[in-house]
């Protein structure tokens, strides 16, 4: 939910990470936490449980400078992978601007990727929103791995919108970059106006 | 803590809830991990979906405790949520779970209260019994994790620059520094892109 | 220009600040927040404190998402009462219509019938406010994929 605030001068919004358990998502932010510069980025907040798995949810506001007069804030979050979570996920969809879908490409884990990329589309709807519109990135991830999937067959299965994909190790920070900039961009056209 | 680690002990834990019912009249009782998977439940029938209310339960505790960081509380010891018919407080014991109580209002609150602090109390005994009798390491449930900014010197001098107006010379600098380029998102440039 | 699906102006800001400040006054409370539903801080009575407000905001609105979902899933619509107690402070969360959410943290000295009573006039007076700042109408239920849809949209 993109809000445009004219007190404050700023304009903030929602971005979510979203995918199967353990596929990278908490690690795409703390990645992003521990390089950026401070003057981008606010506190970082991850509810995990003591084996660190995500719990309800992780939060990383960054703030982006101006445009046209206003300050460009986004609010990272990303959801609980794991099944038993399924409400909280739905939960934290909503009025969400963008997301990333973070693909593991183990062989292993490729069906709960297709589990995972059903069920945000059912929890989007519940929130009102249109998994066939809202701006999407995938992020095949864990690619340093062995016995993953070929990058075609990825593309080919998941990315049914041939949205911007990008491969990634995010452990080491490869691609999340790119990925982030990626939806940044998409969320920017999309509450971008009329000139 | 894990039902594997509690073994036996189990039946002691169902004894306490079990008598927890009786005393308080309450629907059902569900204790479940940190993380929101259950343990063992008591109470009567119902058509209610106990891992969801556990995973939910998780999700509501963890975030009340970072609230009490954020306060700089040690804890909030007890969440009360009232409806119109059917109540639910949720409560930890130390680290280990955290235990959902469903009453309706046939139920007296300030006994819920008083017997749920009781039983608090008489977990607390079990867990504690179960972690000394094996030897287990509860860790300590990372429920809040606040990422404290590692660079406050780096913020600081950010903080100068910006209220002199960065001139373009220190842009150029802040450019060269080792850090990840993250100037290349600053929006003068995704301007451009556009 | 920019659009956003919620605005919100200078004006709605100031009436809004100056019914949490009064609330603020009649209840001797320590802080409160209106955050919105998705968990946007919308303004706080934490200006520069050490309480970092927009951490707050999301951490509430965390909760009390998850405390809605909790009562529907015994059966309740809401809660009308969420309370926190702590040894210090309380928290009383309050849902701004289907817009947001009014959170009040007390003291152990404050009595929770006043709080209750001064936060739900609160919560009238603002609830118009946030409404106006809703400028994207709701999506048709119909427009959205429906399951089938998504199995004809995936086609595994």
């Amino acid at each position: 939910m993109t809000m445009l605030n004219f007190a404050k001068k700023e304009v903030i919004c929602k971005i979510v990470y979203y995918g199967p358990g353990l596929s990278g998502k908490t690690t795409n932010l703390k990645f992003l936490y521990d390089k950026m510069r401070s003057k981008y980025k606010g506190k970082m907040i991850a509810i995990a449980t003591e084996t660190e798995r995500t719990l309800f949810f992780d939060f990383l506001p960054i703030n982006l400078g101006q445009i046209k007069g206003f300050s460009l804030k986004y609010q990272l979050y990303t959801v609980p992978g794991q099944a038993m979570y399924t409400n909280s996920r739905k939960l934290i969809l909503k009025g969400s601007d963008g997301i990333v879908f973070v693909a593991d490409s183990q062989i292993t884990r490729f069906d709960e990727n297709k589990q995972s990329l059903r069920d945000m589309g059912h929890n989007l709807a519940e929130q009102g929103l249109d998994i066939r519109t809202i701006p999407l990135v995938m992020q095949w991830n864990k690619r340093d791995l062995p016995s993953i999937v070929t990058v075609q067959t990825m593309e080919q299965v998941l990315n049914f919108r041939k949205v911007s994909s990008y491969e990634a190790v995010a452990s080491s920070g490869k691609g999340v970059f790119e990925t982030l900039k990626e939806v940044i961009r998409l969320v920017y056209l999309n509450i971008k106006g009329e000139e | 803590m894990k039902l594997s680690q509690i073994g036996d002990k189990i039946n002691i834990i169902n004894n306490d809830l079990q008598d927890f019912i009786r005393e308080t009249d309450a629907s059902n009782i569900i204790l479940c991990d940190m993380g929101g998977e259950i343990l063992t439940y008591i109470g009567n029938n119902s058509p209610f979906d106990f891992p969801n209310i556990a995973a939910m339960a998780a999700g509501s505790y963890a975030t009340t405790k970072g609230i009490a960081n954020l306060l700089g509380q040690k804890e909030f010891s007890l969440l009360f949520h009232q409806g119109s018919t059917n109540n639910i407080l949720i409560s930890n014991v130390e680290n280990y779970a955290i235990f959902i109580i469903v009453f309706d209002n046939s139920s007296v609150l300030g006994i819920v209260k008083q017997k749920s602090r009781d039983l608090k109390t008489k977990l607390d005994v079990t867990f504690k019994d179960i972690v000394k009798g094996k030897g287990i390491i509860v860790k300590k449930a990372k429920i809040f994790e606040e990422h404290k900014n590692i660079e406050e010197k780096e913020e600081k001098s950010v903080k100068k620059k910006e209220e002199t107006r960065s001139t373009k010379k220190e842009e150029e600098n802040e450019k060269e520094s080792k850090k990840f380029d993250f100037d290349s998102l600053m929006i003068d440039d995704l301007d451009d892109i556009f | 220009m920019l659009k956003g699906n919620k605005i919100l102006q200078p004006e709605d800001l100031k009436k809004m600040n100056e019914i949490m400040y009064g609330l603020k006054k009649q209840t001797k409370s320590f802080i409160i927040l209106i955050v919105d539903d998705s968990g946007q801080l919308i303004t706080s009575t934490e200006g520069d404190s050490s309480v970092d407000p927009i951490l707050l905001g999301t951490l509430t609105a965390g909760n009390f998402g998850a405390t809605n979902e909790l009562a529907r899933l015994i059966g309740e619509s809401e809660f009308t009462l969420v309370l926190h107690e702590g040894n210090k402070e309380n928290i009383h969360m309050l849902a701004i219509g289907s817009f947001g959410i009014l959170v009040v943290i007390f003291g152990n000295d404050a009595p929770i019938g006043l709080i209750r009573m001064y936060s739900k006039k609160a919560v009238k007076k603002l609830e118009p406010i946030l409404k106006g700042m809703q400028v994207q109408k709701e999506k048709n239920k119909a427009d959205l994929p429906s399951d089938e849809d998504l199995d004809k949209l995936f086609n595994w």
